[in-house]
């Protein structure tokens, strides 16, 4: 992921404080996954944003449709945790799909702070922490 | 002819890397299931231990929700397309219940 990239995720879900934040990873799995672009949706939940969101499933179809017809795929889903760590949780985990990425970002007091990223082991039961690097570095 | 699923990137791991897979069925249900047949490793992701698709699955008939047809028991006939659509959800529930990494 671009310096430039993690910026903008970091201000989106910065904006969205005290609420959660979500959006799309898009670009090529290669022997790693190298993030191209990071779309921003909304958070679709109707209560309790502060602690929970959804993405509207809508809205992934059409985010699926254009980056498949770009040759890129949904590389992950990228989510804040207001005022929480980056760690998650086992509403996540209950939530998550195979093989995606997903990055967590913890939000205090309105300023983003530490960003990790999971994937959901084979059995479901638990998230292994994956290393995000820069690109360039 | 035979009814067409299209698969998401997370589950084509399970497919051979196929994003299409043709299969016949008279049922939403009967389509699954076969599909689940025949990838066995997909079930856990798409099956909950109750039997029932889980609720994070969304399964669309020709770009319709089955939610709003008949859910599982939705008829389909050849020449239809399924969509297995993520529901993408997540969030903190409290700090006391961070799982175990």
């Amino acid at each position: 992921m671009s310096q430039e990239h993690e910026t903008f995720m970091r201000n989106h879900l910065e904006s969205c404080y005290p609420e959660e934040g979500c959006g799309f990873l898009i670009g090529r799995f290669e022997t790693f996954k190298h993030v191209l672009k990071v779309i921003p949706v909304k958070n679709t939940k109707e209560e309790s944003r502060e602690r929970r969101y959804l993405i509207d499933p809508k809205e992934f179809m059409e985010v699926e449709k254009s980056t498949k017809s770009e040759k890129l795929d949904i590389l992950g889903i990228y989510h804040s945790h207001p005022d929480h760590p980056a760690s998650p949780s086992e509403f996540d985990r209950g939530h998550a799909w195979p093989w995606y990425s997903y990055v967590i970002v913890s939000v205090e007091k309105g300023v983003s702070k530490e960003v990790t990223s999971w994937v959901l082991k084979e059995d479901r039961t638990q998230f292994d922490r994956e290393e995000i690097t820069k690109d360039g570095s | 002819m035979a009814v067409k699923i299209l698969i998401p990137t997370p589950l084509r791991h399970y497919t051979g890397q196929k994003d299409v897979i043709e299969l016949h069925g008279s049922t939403v249900r009967e389509v699954l299931d076969q599909l689940v047949s025949q990838h066995n490793d997909l079930k856990k992701h798409l099956i909950g231990e109750d039997g029932k698709l889980r609720n994070f699955v969304n399964v669309y008939v020709n770009e319709e929700d089955i939610r709003v047809l008949s859910k599982e028991a939705t008829p389909v006939k050849d020449g239809d397309v399924l969509m297995i659509v993520p529901s993408i959800a997540g969030g903190i529930l409290g700090t006391h219940d961070w799982i175990r990494i």
